[in-house]
């Protein structure tokens, strides 16, 4: 009874156990199963999104809007490999509005369709709506169709400089007159005239003429206590001076009795111009040795050798030469530079037709412990560079003259009780017909008249705007008529560009770029750059914002301004420790 | 999850004066029915509730055409935000899925 209980209890085990391996199996199987296709739905969806990501890729569409027509004019190219289906367009308006234009039609591979679509007004942006094979579907942007993008792709084209820029630089393009006012040079061999009153002949004059010593030794013939004069005259070629004419005068002469008798004195005299007399140089009985520079009133000169004694004399003189050296100015150059700069100094680069030239000339700030863009400035206007910074209390504005560069850097003014700021940029505008600088801080601005030393009042930028980003990026630009400075609209907290107009700050332009590196003007547009490298081209009468279609071969992370426009060319200097530089031409 | 139809968005915002939010989306083939919208991580609409309307039309249901199209979605709750504000729109689908997209808000 037992063993059958045991045998009983031992099948009801082993059937209990089979049981729970099959039902583990089964619940293993499915879980498997199902695994799986959840593994394959999630494979199909990426697969479908994927292909989503792919469509956005393959197709390009660009849009203009015909205003006399009130048509906008949309081309669609389709290089998928499927046809699309597109379902619609959306067409944005400058308030943020939106209307919808719903379509249905399809485009083969390869097709390039145009489509005219009745619109009332010349939208801000453009979207698409496109469906592809199956469940996928998706939405890109159509570009704006400029002038540009009509001509074609474009690249930019690189160059190095001479030097290695790193951080914050900024650039600007004029026309400058670099003169060096220090130059000296000896005009020529002076000597010429006559010897009048001396018993010297042509033949002599002729040696005294030579630079190199000369030995001559004549007899003059003195009846009782007479004077006799030597005179050598010449005359300088001076319109090339400035500053007076140094001449050189190196006389080495001597006399001596020929048989007894008494040497009074022995005088070499300079001819005073302005007198009409002759000015004594030096007195001595027997022997004159003059070198040194003297000043000549008029480009002539008259030296005269003067002996007076009771008998005859031996006049013996070894070296009679007159050099001119003149003051002049040396111009090192003349014509449009791009000005380079950070926060030691600023480096003119010649520009010809376009294209950056060699290094001309640089000069050092020559003062140390400001950064550029944080608390210190520059700006060219005429023919004078200007650097302004910030003390900590005041902003000190000084200014270097191009057209004498060996002078220094010399005080202009100073905006007092701007106190510490956080970003400085100057830039240059004309004011009834006067030359001022605009020096900006973040919050506070003034004006100054590069005419006047007066001190320019400090005001504070209205409300709403801060010049610069709270990270330091700025750029500018000024056509002399208005500056644009980018910043913060702290109202709406979007990154604008605001006009100043010499009154006040007049208006501003809402941007796409939060750290703005390059801001130039030129041909009606404002270029202006982000750290992503894309470029935007602003019409300054609209304020339309558009993306130029450019391939940026680099990438402008650095904080500064650093592009210029250039005749037809956008140029812009890279600071990331690259001496490079990059050239965009605009066509 | 269901494969369904791909959502994307072409176009969206918040319109603070009208409480609304307004979308405009690509929906691929096979048509997709809304369950949830949620606006920052809160449910904003429920299928079920009043003031959703489909191109136009009043449609509680959240379902969407059946063949791809260009679809306008808008959605009447009101929400405290202030103008230029960046929201977060994530809408929930009956098959299980999730499209989360960015919008702003505009007075």
């Amino acid at each position: 009874m037992r063993r059958a209980k045991l045998g009983v209890s031992g099948v009801l085990a082993m059937v209990l156990i089979s049981l729970m391996i099959i039902i583990f199996l089964i619940s293993y199987a499915y879980v498997t199963e199902q695994s799986r296709r959840i593994q394959a739905l999630m494979e199909e969806r990426y697969k479908t999104l994927s292909e989503s990501r792919e469509i956005a890729r393959s197709v390009s569409s660009n849009w203009m809007y015909d205003e006399a027509a009130r048509m906008l004019v949309l081309e669609v190219t389709n290089w998928h490999r499927e046809p699309l289906v597109i379902t619609g367009v959306v067409t944005v308006d400058n308030a943020g509005g939106y209307n919808v234009i719903r379509l249905n039609t399809t485009i083969t591979p390869g097709e390039n369709r145009t489509f005219q679509l009745t619109l009332s007004y010349s939208p801000k942006a453009v979207f698409l709506s496109l469906a592809g094979k199956g469940p996928v579907s998706t939405a890109m942007a159509s570009q704006k169709k400029t002038e540009e993008a009509l001509a074609g792709i474009k690249m930019w084209s690189g160059g190095l400089l001479d030097k290695i820029y790193s951080g914050y630089v900024k650039t600007q393009y004029g026309y400058i007159t670099i003169v060096n006012s220090s130059q000296t040079r000896i005009i020529g061999d002076l000597l010429r005239g006559d010897l009048a009153g001396t018993n010297l002949g042509d033949s002599d004059l002729q040696k005294i003429r030579e630079r190199d010593n000369v030995n001559i030794t004549k007899v003059i013939n003195i009846t009782g206590r007479t004077t006799i004069n030597m005179t050598v005259e010449g005359t300088l070629n001076t319109t090339a001076c400035v500053g007076g004419v140094e001449a050189y005068l190196d006389v080495s002469a001597s006399v001596s009795l020929v048989r007894g008798g008494s040497i009074f004195s022995f005088q070499l005299y300079l001819y005073n111009y302005t007198t009409g007399s002759f000015d004594l140089i030096v007195s001595n009985t027997t022997s004159i040795n003059y070198t040194e520079r003297i000043q000549l009133s008029n480009g002539s000169y008259i030296i005269r050798l003067s002996v007076e004694a009771n008998q005859d004399v031996n006049l013996t003189v070894d070296v009679a030469n007159v050099y001119a050296y003149c003051r002049f100015n040396r111009t090192i150059y003349e014509g449009y530079a791009l000005l380079i700069g950070d926060s030691q100094e600023a480096a003119f680069y010649g520009v010809a037709n376009g294209s950056l030239g060699a290094r001309l000339y640089s000069v050092a700030f020559n003062v140390t412990g400001y950064s550029l863009g944080a608390n210190s400035s520059f700006s060219l206007l005429g023919n004078y560079l200007f650097h302004a910074y910030s003390d900590g209390s005041d902003v000190v504005v000084r200014l270097f003259d191009l057209g004498n560069v060996t002078g220094d850097w010399a005080y202009l003014a100073r905006c007092a009780g701007f106190g510490p700021t956080d970003v400085l940029v100057i830039e240059p505008l004309m004011k009834d017909g006067k030359p001022y600088l605009l020096v900006a801080g973040s919050q506070r601005y003034c004006l100054a008249d590069t005419s006047n030393t007066t001190a320019p009042s400090v005001d504070s930028t209205p409300t709403g705007i801060m010049i610069g980003t709270y990270d330091g990026f700025v750029a500018g630009v000024s056509d002399y008529l208005r500056v644009y400075l980018t910043g913060i609209n702290i109202s709406s907290n979007k990154p604008s560009i605001f006009v100043f107009d010499g009154q006040g700050f007049s208006e501003s332009v809402e941007i796409p770029v939060a750290r703005p590196v390059g801001l130039a003007i030129g041909g009606g547009a404002l270029w202006l750059m982000g750290d992503s490298g894309t470029l935007y081209k602003i019409n300054t009468a609209t304020k339309q914002v558009s993306i130029y279609e450019v391939v940026p071969s680099f990438i402008p992370r650095e904080k500064g301004d650093k592009l210029e426009r250039i005749d037809n060319k956008l140029i812009f200097i890279r600071g990331d420790s690259t001496s490079e530089y990059w050239v965009l031409e605009l066509g | 999850m269901v494969n369904e139809a791909v959502v994307d968005l072409v176009y969206g915002y918040y319109n603070v004066s009208e409480g609304a939010i307004h979308l405009v989306l690509s929906v691929g083939n096979g048509g997709v029915t809304i369950d949830t919208v949620y606006i920052n991580e809160s449910i904003y609409w429920r299928r079920g509730d009043p003031g959703l309307t489909v191109n136009g039309v009043q449609r509680s249901d959240g379902s969407l055409p059946s063949s791809a199209a260009l679809v306008e979605l808008v959605i009447s709750r009101w929400i405290s935000v202030a103008p230029g504000s960046e929201l977060s729109v994530k809408i929930a689908t009956q098959a299980g899925n999730i499209y989360v997209f960015k919008v702003v808000a505009r007075g």
